[in-house]
């Protein structure tokens, strides 16, 4: 299976971006890692990717602010965005859908693989 | 014709056939009727037979002359009027019929203009004619009555003494008739005679006889027709008349007589005695009718004479009578009405003394006495029935006596004072009113004799007299009495409403009393249950030492008693009754020593609160008016008592809920029907920013508040009567800068009797509450958030660790075991989570319809793993959808699910059934588990709770999963129940609306 695809992982612990990169990368995908979300919205902006892996809860720019960010530009508008995020509010959930997401996700509740197979199908999906 | 009634017969006479047709038939047509004849033979035949008014008479016949016919005709009694009918008038024809009496004459052929003039002329001429003679006849007959009445009425208008003006008449009668003596009589009714009155020229020898003895009209057999017809009767040989064989008509040896009644209102009143002592004397008719006349009119003038005689006496009478009257009328004092009543009376009736008793209960008291009468009255009180007066009030009949010294009746003391007074006649009259008798008036006189009736009549008057105005006195007194106490009252019931202390109340009363009842002392006491007894409240007149710890036991003395038996009690005098007293009181009476006493209970609210006491000095007789104006005062007193009391419970009420009011955390605003604010506190005005006033409308209010309420509210007014008892609510923002969240309420307000009166309007300020709301949400989010982080950095490290190839068979059963904790850690938060959302109901539910045997069989393919791992067999049977969230459902199948799975001993049986049942759908679960013991059954759907067998079996739990199975049910109607023995299995059932079919 091939998963050269260019992923950006939005996550700011440390931990968690370190298992989530390594089990993609080990799945074959190619994963830009962002700490927070200005340097995500920089990397967008200068380089193209698949999909973007993006948490919520995030200091200086959170998720949400991330995806309006993204929906608001040209060339950011239909970017296919997986929120994994270990907060359920409800109103940023419905907010994000409106938004256009491909999946939302509580990173707690998901395996690894689960992940992988996720990424894949939703790849497949928006490709 | 006109003036006739009756049709008169007319004559004509004529031996020409064309000359009598059109005459008859022009006189019939005037309404005669009409006889003809041809012949003086014919005539005089129609003549005798009949009485002709009018005769038309031919002057020539052929068996004779008409004039003749006329002649004849003037012989009759009521002769025709003639109108002759000639063919050729002659001169000489004509006057021989004037002269011969003809009225008129007509010519032939007849001109019937002219006759009806002539007609009329002649019946007018005949109808006075008639009237003349009738005129003449009755003069001649007046004249002659008028000639005898005149003489008698001549006589009886020269005087009203009734002798002389009877002895006139006799002279007048001896004159009109020629008789030579004459005897007037009268009626006797007493004794049943005629009595002699006045005699005319009687003989000196029978003056004795004849006007002197009483003559028995109706017995001895002189009864004759004078009594009954009424007539005279008379005889012309008296001595041989069987009728007059009275030895006293014997005695006056006369030859005529006559007996003339005199007739007064229809009745034999007297009569007149007319002697003839030698002639014989027969009278006619006429003379006899004018005789009848005579008596008749005699009648009237001796009723006038009599009338007047009255008239005049009692003319006098009235005048005194109406003097008297006139004086009673301006006095208003009883005293001096009874005195002008004894004077008046030995003035008017010409007595020695009077004096008059009134009566008192059964007693007769001594009222009013005239100076000359004081020493014969001389026992203040009688009883009634006793002695001649007391008699007299007993009976309601007047006593008369002729010699009251002789009076076996009367009491010796009075009949001895009279005899030394000289006083012998004696008369009593009641003194009456429309209630009774109320007294007697009595007077005596020197002399030994009855009174007369009249004299009694007029005494009577004089009493009835005197009555009236001895009532209308005591009515004035008594009413004047009412009016002061009704003032008085009035007064004092003023100051008791406008006095709100107890104490100060009855002090009020005690006032009162002293004012009203006029008693030297006034007291109240109260009841007090700890002490058992009344113990003086307050007083007036009474010395505080003595009254302040005086405690009376019910029953005991005077107030003891009224309270026991809650009615007015009293004591005349209490050295002389029955009565028992504390000594408490007997000390009081020692010293300061009322003899009267009078208690009334005060009696609040059907509890006898108190007694009120009035205290006389001496002794004292209770009336009816003092018992009625002291419990009046104790009734007003309780009034007031209850009043003030009332008044200081209100007031505290009122302090205590507006302290309320204005101290609650809310705003509130009372709106009446009418859509005004009824009350308001101030906090209602704070929040809404504006001034709120009672009275104000709610529209003013809406107008003046930056508030925005105006959607909600004036649909609230409008809604007012219809508006639900829960109410409707809602919530609002007021605009910054205060920028508050204010949740209102609106609930039906319902007065005492529980009929609604408007609408009460709550204002909640909630924005502290909303803040914490929503931080206690961002809490359970951040918390959720940096528990889960970690976790699934522990979760996703583990799970790169597990699949390292290179790690060594014992690490990898420890990276399992802690993958396995990682994920119980997980779970439990995410309960947590879950269940703080369901408790504080922010979680968005979305009920739709679900196939609920499609989802319990993915969750069974999901558990498939764990299921095989311990050995169970798990089956799913029937199908059905339900209204309810998916999320939430699912977490129920799985937790129901894996409690079985969990809780059931390796190689388990695992059954779920689904089956419709009634509008619902009805999921099981069997197991062969562990089953839950009998201790848990109440608490097994708690937080945290987890059964004491479930460590048998070694498995985790967090105690959330039946708890958050309830709690996710309750959100869409389902109910679980359950089913089991310890050891045993279980069933759990849940029940969940029926859905329609699954998109």
């Amino acid at each position: 299976v091939s998963h050269s695809a260019r992923l950006l992982l939005v996550e700011d612990d440390r931990f968690l971006r370190r298992a989530c990169a390594a089990s993609l990368r080990q799945r074959g995908f190619e994963v830009v890692e962002a700490v927070d979300g200005e340097e995500a919205l920089r990397l967008v902006r200068a380089e193209r990717f698949a999909l973007v892996l993006l948490d919520m809860l995030m200091p200086k720019v959170g998720g949400l602010d991330v995806l309006r960010a993204l929906r608001a530009e040209e060339a950011t508008v239909a970017l296919p965005v997986l929120i994994l995020s270990n907060s359920s509010r409800e109103q940023d959930l419905a907010e994000a859908r409106q938004l256009g997401i491909v999946g939302y996700f509580v990173k707690a509740d998901l395996s690894l693989r689960a992940l992988g197979d996720l990424v894949a199908e939703r790849l497949e999906q928006v490709s | 014709m006109s003036e006739r009634s009756a049709p008169a017969d007319v004559l004509v006479v004529d031996d020409e056939p064309e000359i009598v047709a059109p005459l008859v038939e022009f006189l019939a047509q005037q309404g005669y009727r009409v006889h003809s004849a041809d012949s003086v033979a014919a005539t005089r035949q129609a003549l005798d037979r009949h009485d002709f008014a009018i005769v038309f008479l031919d002057l020539m016949l052929g068996d004779g002359s008409g004039v003749d016919v006329l002649r004849e005709a003037q012989g009759l009694a009521d002769p025709p009027e003639f109108v002759m009918v000639t063919g050729h008038a002659t001169l000489d024809s004509a006057l021989a019929a004037m002269e011969a009496g003809a009225a008129g004459y007509v010519l032939k052929p007849v001109d019937f203009r002219r006759l009806t003039g002539l007609l009329d002329r002649v019946l007018e001429r005949r109808k006075l004619a008639a009237e003349n003679a009738r005129l003449q006849s009755e003069l001649t007959e007046r004249l002659r009555e008028s000639e005898a009445l005149l003489g008698i009425a001549r006589t009886l208008g020269e005087t009203l003494d009734v002798r002389e003006a009877l002895r006139r008449i006799c002279r007048e009668l001896a004159r009109v008739t020629g008789a030579d003596s004459a005897a007037a009589y009268l009626y006797d009714a007493a004794q049943d005679l005629l009595q002699p009155y006045a005699a005319y020229r009687a003989p000196a020898e029978h003056l004795a006889t004849l006007a002197a003895t009483p003559l028995p009209l109706r017995s001895e057999g002189f009864f004759l027709p004078v009594w009954r017809a009424q007539q005279p009767v008379f005889s012309d040989d008296v001595t041989a008349d069987t009728r007059f064989h009275h030895p006293l008509f014997r005695a006056i040896p006369h030859q005529s007589a006559l007996l003339l009644p005199l007739i007064l209102n229809g009745e034999v009143a007297g009569a007149f005695y007319l002697v003839w002592w030698k002639a014989r004397r027969l009278f006619e008719e006429r003379e006899l009718t004018l005789l009848e006349n005579v008596g008749r009119q005699v009648g009237i003038l001796l009723r006038n004479a009599r009338l007047f005689d009255e008239a005049e006496r009692d003319r006098r009478r009235l005048r005194v009578l109406n003097e008297v009257s006139e004086r009673l009328a301006a006095l208003h004092d009883t005293a001096q009405i009874l005195s002008l009543i004894v004077n008046e009376a030995v003035t008017l009736l010409g007595v020695e003394g009077a004096g008059v008793r009134l009566r008192e209960g059964d007693e007769l008291v001594v009222g009013a006495v005239t100076e000359s009468a004081a020493p014969v009255m001389t026992r203040p009180r009688l009883r009634v029935g006793e002695s001649l007066s007391g008699t007299v009030v007993a009976t309601g009949e007047p006593v008369v006596v002729e010699d009251v010294t002789e009076d076996r009746r009367d009491d010796d003391e009075h009949r001895r004072a009279a005899a030394a007074l000289g006083y012998h006649g004696f008369a009593a009259v009641p003194l009456r009113t429309a209630d009774g008798v109320i007294g007697v008036l009595s007077v005596y006189a020197r002399a030994r004799r009855r009174l007369l009736p009249d004299e009694i009549s007029l005494l009577t008057t004089f009493a009835d007299q005197a009555s009236l105005a001895v009532e209308r006195s005591r009515l004035l007194q008594a009413t004047q009495a009412r009016e002061r106490e009704a003032t008085k009252l009035y007064t004092i019931t003023a100051q008791l409403a406008s006095d709100f202390g107890v104490d100060r109340v009855l002090d009020l009363v005690t006032a009162g009393v002293l004012e009203l009842l006029g008693c030297d002392a006034a007291s109240v006491y109260s009841f007090e249950a700890g002490l058992g007894g009344l113990r003086f409240r307050c007083g007036r007149n009474l010395d505080p030492r003595l009254t302040r710890d005086l405690v009376l036991r019910p029953g005991e003395g005077v107030a003891g008693l009224a309270f026991a038996e809650r009615r007015p009690v009293w004591t005349r005098d209490r050295l002389h009754d029955s009565l028992t007293y504390s000594p408490a009181t007997t000390r009081l009476v020692q010293t300061w020593a009322p003899r009267a006493f009078l208690a009334v209970p005060i009696v609040r609210r059907d509890e006898v609160f108190g007694v009120l006491v009035a205290y006389f000095a001496a002794p004292h007789d209770f009336t009816p008016d003092d018992v009625r104006l002291l419990s009046t005062l104790a009734v007003q007193g309780a009034i007031a008592v209850d009043n003030s009391i009332l008044f200081e419970e209100t007031r505290t009420q009122q302090v205590r809920l507006s302290q309320i009011f204005e101290s609650t955390s809310d705003g509130i605003m009372l709106i009446d029907h009418a859509g005004r604010v009824a009350a308001a506190n101030a906090l209602a005005a704070e929040l809404l920013q504006t001034g709120v006033r009672v009275g104000d409308t709610l529209q003013d209010i809406l107008g003046t508040t930056p508030v925005s309420l105006a959607e909600a509210w004036p649909e609230v007014l409008r809604e007012m009567r219809a508006l639900p008892p829960t109410g409707w609510e809602g919530d609002v923002e007021t605009p910054a800068p205060a920028a508050r969240a204010l949740h209102w309420v609106a609930r039906p307000t319902l007065d005492a009797a529980g009929t609604r009166v408007g609408v009460t309007l709550t204002l909640q300020d909630v924005t502290r509450d909303r803040e914490v709301s929503r931080m206690k949400s961002d809490f359970v989010s951040f918390v959720t958030h940096q528990l889960r982080t970690p976790l699934a950095g522990i979760k996703w490290l583990l799970e790169l660790a597990a699949e390292d190839p290179s790690l060594p068979e014992e690490a990898r059963g420890y990276v399992s075991d802690s993958r396995e904790a990682a994920e119980r850690l997980i779970k439990l938060v995410n309960e947590l989570l879950d269940i703080s959302r369901l408790e504080s109901g922010r979680l968005t539910i979305t009920p739709v319809s679900v196939d609920l045997g499609a989802m319990t069989r993915e969750v069974l393919a999901e558990l498939a793993g764990l299921i095989e791992a311990k050995g169970h067999t798990a089956t799913c049977s029937g199908t059905g959808t339900v209204i309810a969230d998916q999320q939430l459902l699912r977490q129920v199948v799985v937790n129901l699910m894996s409690n079985a799975v969990k809780y059931t001993p390796p190689g388990g049986t695992i059954t779920v059934r689904i089956a419709p049942d009634g509008d619902t759908v009805a999921w099981s679960i069997t197991d062969t588990g562990i089953g839950v013991p009998v201790a848990a059954r109440a608490r097994l759907f708690e937080k945290f709770y987890r059964a004491d067998n479930v460590h048998t079996l070694e498995t985790e739990g967090t105690g959330l999963g039946l708890y958050l199975v309830r709690l996710i049910l309750d959100q869409f109607q389902g109910q679980v129940r359950y089913d089991s023995t310890e050891g045993g299995g279980s069933t759990f059932t849940v029940t969940l609306p029926m859905g329609g079919a699954v998109a």
